[in-house]
């Protein structure tokens, strides 16, 4: 299964069975040591040039998959393999030299930008931390960069609370950018955004991609975003990937009924023609009680007696189409 | 006292801030209707005015902000006017209310059975123990499961969604005519608020109260209200059905919110974005909010046009109609 989604052709990172795990504090004597599996066995790859969106509900584990493949949260176990180098086991000076390949945009752009630091030296930092410019191609790149997210050169002198929220998010695309990437991921980058804005920075983040040839991995809780922006989605379930595809036969055949139900309570779709609208019982387990086999039987309507005893996993139901449930394309 | 006129009529209000940098005006002459039973969505972006449109009708606006002028009038009777005692028997009996973070209603130190019993007593002759009854019945009707137990339990223990259910019941408590739902979904994740919206269509069926929903969320309005407010810059800038308005926007910033939605058919190309980004209420130009970003912004945009019928029973407020 490490292998199976991995697309052909030239794939740029791959994440091969990454595990995330922390223990659960506390416990009492001989009660074995428990830990909440956040991410629990993920398995993707992302084609030079791509865009691969993930979605997944609070608590899926997506944005501790985003952190872990980031090297910002201790992996369990797995590899996280870029341009043929397991970036997990990295040195922390080959890790130097890998990270301004591999950047991050987050979604708070407030949170992540620090408000002593003024618009110029927050998108310098990376080059400066780097080391391999000069000031005055530090200078040069920064102004370049700032140009192309369309912040105006006095910008620049400004501190990040002087600006609305659009403005803030592209000030974090341009800290990414400065230090000329190749991949970006980018966790939730335009949840905080009012919707005009967010069709700005949409905009913005494509036409970056097809000007520098980025490979994105983009992690949204919003269905509509993410069927916009992206090539191929992965869907997440309680710390696994319950499906990936294309975006298009993702949204138009769902295999696994989770997808079904989230794809269903999509809102503004209720009366579309042709929409059933699945609506889930129940919440999403407790991580510290883990149902047996497939996480996700529990809230299933399709659910049997296999469901409770064998993991489902993840495997081609067609080409391109992967699913992790006993039944999907069975139907 | 219930005449032939709207549940709920709001006209020409205005709920100003005071600021150092001068007056904020949060709202700007804003009119709508609700009827007994109907539902209207109040859709706009942050600092639309939408959410301080429903706190003055609540009277739950604090200072610096008042409400300057306008009436609002709830069944006949203009609250603005009531004494605030009297305001009171209407809020929470008359007008029920959900707000998006149920933790914020929520008092942490008591269950959520003993919450809804009180809210049932503060507005009805019962006895601790029947009301107690009623909370598990309430509790019942907005799909919680093992309600009996589920009563005894502090908020903590709830989920997200949970806990939104908890204050639909104490918003039902004493059969309200109008409900109140100010962004009621959007702490929850999609399936949750799948779970909540549904839960409050089936209720509309049941129990025959109006509801204005506040949102950001065009495509909730779209699913859940027959009526749609559209807001922005603390004005009214389209109003129609949801049909009309959602199918067929007239208003240039209506049109504008829509394309920006990203969608299927819209992949593979840009998103028609309306450029620049939402005023500041502090910063709001002369006449028409819209007019700095609008692509179709004239020069009598200086002057804010009156809502117009452009011949479908809808109003637009646009020098174009």
């Amino acid at each position: 299964m490490d292998e199976a989604t991995a697309p052909p052709g030239d794939v740029l990172i791959e994440v091969r069975n990454l595990k995330t795990h922390f223990p659960v504090p506390g416990g009492w004597l001989g009660q074995a040591r428990r830990a909440v599996k956040a991410v629990d066995g993920v398995s993707f790859a992302i084609r030079r040039g791509e865009t691969f969106g993930l979605v997944g509900e609070s608590g899926s584990g997506k944005t501790t998959l985003a952190r872990t493949i980031m090297r910002l949260e201790r992996h369990h176990a797995g590899q996280v393999v870029f341009e043929g180098e397991d970036v997990l086991a990295a040195s922390p000076s080959r890790m130097k030299a890998l990270r301004p390949h591999m950047q991050m945009v987050f979604q708070d752009p407030m949170g992540s930008l620090d408000p002593r630091m003024r618009v110029f030296d927050l998108i310098a930092e990376g080059l400066v931390i780097q080391g391999a410019l000069g000031r005055a191609d530090i200078r040069g790149r920064v102004e370049q960069v700032a140009g192309i997210v369309g912040l105006r050169r006095e910008h620049l002198a400004r501190y990040p609370h002087e600006f609305s929220g659009g403005q803030r998010q592209r000030i974090g695309i341009a800290r990414a950018l400065a230090l000329r990437p190749k991949f970006v991921l980018a966790d939730e980058p335009v949840s905080a955004l009012d919707v005009s804005v967010q069709a700005q920075v949409l905009n913005l983040l494509s036409d970056l991609q097809r000007e520098f040839g980025l490979t994105f991995l983009f992690i949204a809780h919003d269905l509509a975003v993410i069927e916009y922006i992206s090539d191929r989605v992965g869907v997440m379930y309680f710390g696994r990937l319950v499906e990936v595809a294309s975006a298009g036969d993702l949204y138009a055949d769902p295999l696994m009924p989770y997808t079904q139900a989230l794809l269903s309570a999509m809102p503004g779709t209720r009366h579309a023609a042709g929409r059933q609208r699945i609506v889930l019982g129940g919440e999403v387990p407790s991580p510290l009680d883990p149902p047996s086999g497939c996480p996700f039987r529990t809230r299933c309507w399709m659910a049997q007696g296999v469901c409770a005893e064998q993991d489902p996993p993840l495997r081609q139901v067609r080409p391109g189409h992967w699913a992790a449930c006993h039944f999907a394309g069975a139907r | 006292m219930t005449g032939a006129g709207p549940l709920l009529e709001v006209r020409g209000l205005q709920t100003h801030f005071r600021s150092p940098a001068g007056l904020v005006r949060a709202v700007d002459g804003v009119s709508f209707d609700v009827g007994a039973g109907a539902s209207l969505g109040i859709v706009g972006e942050s600092g639309s005015g939408k959410s301080v449109t429903s706190l003055s009708i609540l009277r739950l606006v604090e200072p610096p902000g008042f409400v300057a002028a306008g009436q609002i009038r709830f069944a006949g009777r203009d609250i603005t006017a009531l004494p605030e005692r009297e305001f009171r028997a209407i809020r929470g009996r008359d007008i029920g209310v959900v707000f998006q973070d149920p933790m914020s209603a929520l008092n942490p130190v008591y269950t959520v059975g003993a919450q809804v019993a009180e809210a049932i007593r503060a507005h009805q002759d019962m006895s601790r123990a029947k009301a107690m009854d009623r909370a598990v019945e309430l509790f019942r009707t907005v799909g919680i499961p093992a309600p009996e137990r589920r009563v005894h339990d502090y908020p903590h223990k709830l989920s997200g969604g949970m806990r939104q259910r908890v204050t639909i019941a104490m918003a039902l408590a004493n059969e309200p005519r109008l409900l109140i739902l100010d962004e009621p979904t959007t702490a929850l994740d999609a399936t949750i608020q799948a779970q909540i919206l549904d839960l409050v269509l089936s209720l509309r069926q049941r129990v025959n109260t109006a509801v204005l929903l506040i949102t950001h969320d065009i495509g909730v309005v779209r699913d859940m209200c027959e009526q749609v407010v559209v807001m922005y810059g603390g004005r009214v800038m389209e109003r129609g059905t949801a049909a009309q308005v959602t199918g067929d926007p007239r208003h240039p910033y209506t049109r504008g919110l829509l394309a920006s939605i990203p969608g299927p058919e819209k992949r593979g190309r840009r998103l028609d974005a309306i450029g620049g980004t939402v005023p500041s209420p502090r910063h709001m130009p002369p006449g028409c909010p819209f007019q700095p970003r609008c692509p179709r912004a004239m020069d009598v945009c200086s002057a804010m046009p009156a809502p117009r019928d452009p011949g479908d029973g809808r109003a637009v407020a646009c020098w174009l109609y």
